[in-house]
């Protein structure tokens, strides 16, 4: 007999004995929380219903009970919330008044303050392609088997490419499907934060405590936790409690571990103890349906044509994708017309950085910054390591990115041959194949010259 | 029983007691309240499950006792007799009064249906004055949600560390926050909880000019004691939203104004407001001044300069007049600030020079 059912059992029974108007006042909401070792744990909505069934319905109930399982001995009272399935039918049963749609809200409040996720984030919203359906797999054996596979979980790929959708969604799912578990999300940065205000106001040890109890948490942006030492002590020690209890942690990075820069080895190997799967640039047919889920989404209505243009314009970011959509939306909702493709491509064009506006001389500075060598150094003809290997790199990239011909690319070095750029230019592309470092360098040069012309 | 008092204190006590019965119409004995002589004095009771009530009454003990009589029936026929003096006993079941007029019985319950009041366990205690407690509540409550779907924006937050208490309440259109700093408290850990708003509007009415009041409270309950009265109410369970972190720290324009100024122009602004309630208001660092705006398309337009000390970026933004109103209306200062970084993003009132209370609210969409 379930706790359940043993109760509702003794309600039967108590409400043959009771006048009707106590039963529905005082054993409302009333539960077994807990059934062991002879004692009974009742749970009851509010201190006046423990006074009233601890002094005057004592007895009754002790019988009542005794007369399903004998072996009863004591019963002890506890007050405790409904349960949340008997909360959600109230929630349920009143709409929410019809909002005020001008009148603008606090924005962070539609996150769930205990778990920090926000609702709007599902796995259902998810948009799988090749490109990120390894994550997606990953992410629901890790919401079916929390804490048992793939533990920790890390996540890494460029800004806008739905990491932070994927880890709230593991959140949010975990939730839902056992409301008990405790969940949370946090940003690397905000985990610093309030370790900081912790420290200042002398409750470090409500801190520690806080964050040992999760049965899942999210650390996302983890990339920010580098050069932080005090921070990373304190997560690594986190980190170590949750695992050894076997409870499910998931991060979140724009770079593998192994290329963020400034964080301790023990926390990087930590991070790559479980699985590492990165997220890439979604293909055109990723790029139509999640732009197709927008627009269901947002109940815009735009002709087939020009979504098919935004998708085959726009190849990066996801995020650079629903800002478009904005813009084209609100562009033609003002002007009340259906734009054309030029009107759309003009208005793309503003907002999507030129591809080729990058020199292969910015190229070339950004590798030298990057290795942390001599500029001048790439363009002489020298066979050191620490030069040859930067030289390819640069001749790859401009080769790769601005479609340099060979033999510009040969002499845009100095004068020197076409073959030397053919074979620099195959040797990376060879190496990246086998190396994950040289990818992450190549990204993250990538990046930075992409980021000057911002 | 048998009690002889005037009648103008058991009065006040038994209308205290009437607001917090409940109007429950399965059990009846919720509908009363309950008096009670002893050697302590003599107290009136009342709960409605969720809040609780106890009233000391100043009087002549004859005789101890206990019982239950309906609220409506006593407060209606108390209101009505004057303010001399009165006996009250019991009769079994029923309440006899007499005064030098009027001989009455009316019809009571036994005691043992009348609910027992929680006893407070493990409870965190503080004190404060009760200016101090009013001031803070009544400045804050206005902000806190009416409606019951999201229980912590019905309540309001109180966080107690150091020799600060924190209260505060939002209904995510508006926030309010108010800090009171005590010498004499020494919270060593933190203590958050939500006190519903009901129960906040309650306790604004009972308290009084100059009292200590001690509050404790412990998981599910607080306890508010005065010098006269003690009253309980459930907390609230949930959590209050992480607010800090949507309050700016850095604003793009700023303008003092004096309250008196800006509250008559904003009252003469809302006999134009239009169907939303929306108010326009720019701040002009060039003009010196915030310009105030209202339409509704059948009563008329209203536009007005108020001289403000503004500096930073021209920014308009539309409200919602009457949370302009509300915060405006809490702020014990000569002058007040307004800040604001844009049109989308939160006004941000308060005193000048007075970090003890802010105001925050939300713009109305388009302008």
């Amino acid at each position: 007999m379930t706790n359940e059912e043993l109760w509702s059992r003794a309600l039967t029974e108590i409400e043959l004995a009771v006048s009707r108007a106590n039963f529905v006042t005082w054993f409302k909401d009333t539960r077994i929380l807990n059934f062991a070792e002879g004692t009974v744990t009742v749970g009851v909505p509010n201190g006046f219903s423990k006074e009233w069934l601890e002094n005057k319905f004592h007895k009754f109930i002790l019988k009542s009970l005794r007369t399903q399982a004998p072996e009863i001995r004591a019963i002890n009272y506890s007050i405790a919330t409904p349960s949340t399935t008997a909360a959600a039918k109230i929630k349920f049963k009143k709409e929410p008044p019809p909002l005020q749609e001008e009148q603008l809200e606090f924005k962070d409040f539609y996150v769930d303050p205990r778990t920090n996720l926000n609702p709007k984030y599902t796995l259902d919203t998810f948009i799988v392609g090749s490109f990120n359906e390894l994550a997606h797999a990953a992410a629901q054996a890790v919401i079916k088997n929390l804490g048992r596979v793939y533990n920790p979980l890390f996540i890494y790929g460029g800004v806008g490419l739905g990491k932070t959708h994927l880890l709230q969604a593991i959140g949010n799912a975990v939730c839902k499907e056992n409301p008990g578990k405790k969940v949370n999300y946090i940003t690397s940065e905000k985990f610093s934060n309030e370790l900081v205000s912790s420290l200042q106001n002398n409750y470090v040890h409500n801190f520690k405590e806080k964050y040992r109890e999760f049965d899942l948490l999210i650390v996302d942006d983890v990339q920010f936790f580098a050069g932080k030492t005090k921070t990373q002590e304190e997560f690594f020690y986190t980190f170590n409690a949750l695992y050894e209890a076997g409870k499910q942690v998931v991060f979140s990075s724009d770079r593998s571990p192994k290329s963020i820069s400034d964080i301790g080895e023990r926390l990087q190997s930590r991070m790559e103890a479980g699985v590492i799967i990165d997220i890439s640039e979604p293909e055109y047919e990723s790029r139509l349906a999640i732009l197709k889920a927008k627009i269901l989404e947002k109940k815009i209505d735009l002709p087939e044509t020009t979504i098919e243009l935004m998708a085959l314009l726009i190849h990066k970011n996801i995020r650079e994708l629903e800002g478009a959509l904005n813009t084209i939306n609100i562009q033609s909702k003002y002007q009340n017309r259906v734009l054309t493709q030029d009107e759309v491509k003009i208005i793309l064009s503003k907002n999507i950085k030129p591809k080729n506006a990058v020199t292969p001389t910015q190229i070339i500075k950004t590798v030298a910054e990057f290795y942390d060598i001599q500029e001048k150094a790439i363009y002489e003809h020298t066979r050191k390591t620490e030069v040859v290997k930067p030289r390819q790199v640069a001749m790859y990239l401009i080769r790769e990115d601005l479609k340099g011909s060979y033999p510009f690319i040969g002499q845009k070095f100095g004068g020197m041959d076409h073959t030397t750029a053919i074979h620099a230019y195959e040797k990376i592309l060879r190496e990246l194949k086998s190396d994950a470092k040289l990818e992450d360098e190549l990204k993250s040069i990538r990046n930075k010259y992409q980021n000057l012309q911002k | 029983m048998k009690i002889q008092c005037l009648n103008k204190n058991l009065k006040d006590a038994v209308v205290i007691a009437e607001r917090n019965t409940s109007k429950n119409q399965t059990l009846p004995i919720l509908n009363s309240i309950l008096l009670e002589a002893n050697k302590e004095g003599i107290k009136i009771r009342a709960t409605n499950l969720e809040t609780a009530v106890e009233v000391s009454v100043s009087g002549k003990i004859q005789e101890t006792g206990i019982l239950a009589v309906p609220a409506k029936t006593i407060s209606a026929f108390l209101a009505n007799i004057g303010d001399e003096q009165i006996i009250l006993q019991t009769q079994k079941n029923n309440l006899f009064i007499k005064t030098s007029e009027i001989e009455t019985t009316i019809r009571g319950y036994s005691s043992e249906d009348f609910p027992i009041f929680p006893k407070p366990e493990s409870q965190e205690e503080f004190a404060l004055t009760s200016p101090e407690l009013k001031q803070g509540l009544s400045s804050v409550a206005i902000a806190s949600s009416l409606s019951d779907i999201k229980p912590e924006l019905a309540s309001i937050f109180f966080s107690v560390f150091k020799n600060t208490i924190k209260i505060a309440a939002t209904d995510s259109f508006r926030l309010a926050e108010k800090n009171i700093v005590l010498k004499k408290l020494r919270a060593e850990k933190m203590l958050s909880f939500l006190v519903p708003q009901r129960a906040v509007g309650e306790i604004l009415r009972l308290l009084e000019n100059d009292e200590d009041i001690e509050i404790g409270v412990n998981k599910n309950q607080i306890i508010f004691s005065g010098p006269n009265y003690k009253f309980i109410s459930r907390l609230t369970d949930g959590k209050f939203p992480d607010y800090e972190q949507i309050i700016p720290k850095k604003f793009n324009a700023t303008a003092v104004v004096k309250k008196s100024d800006i509250l008559s122009h904003i009252k003469l602004a809302g006999v134009f407001v239009g169907k939303l309630n929306e108010l326009s208001l720019a701040f002009n660092p060039a003009k010196k001044a915030i310009l105030l705006n209202t339409s509704h398309s059948d009563v008329g337009e209203h536009s007005s300069i108020v001289p403000a000390s503004a500096q930073g970026e021209n920014i308009a933004a539309k409200f919602n007049w009457k949370y302009l109103l509300d915060g405006i209306s809490q702020i014990n200062n000569e002058y007040v600030e307004f800040n604001i970084n844009s049109d989308q993003s939160p006004l941000l009132i308060k005193g000048k020079g007075d970090a003890s209370y802010l105001y925050l609210v939300m713009p109305m969409r388009g302008v």
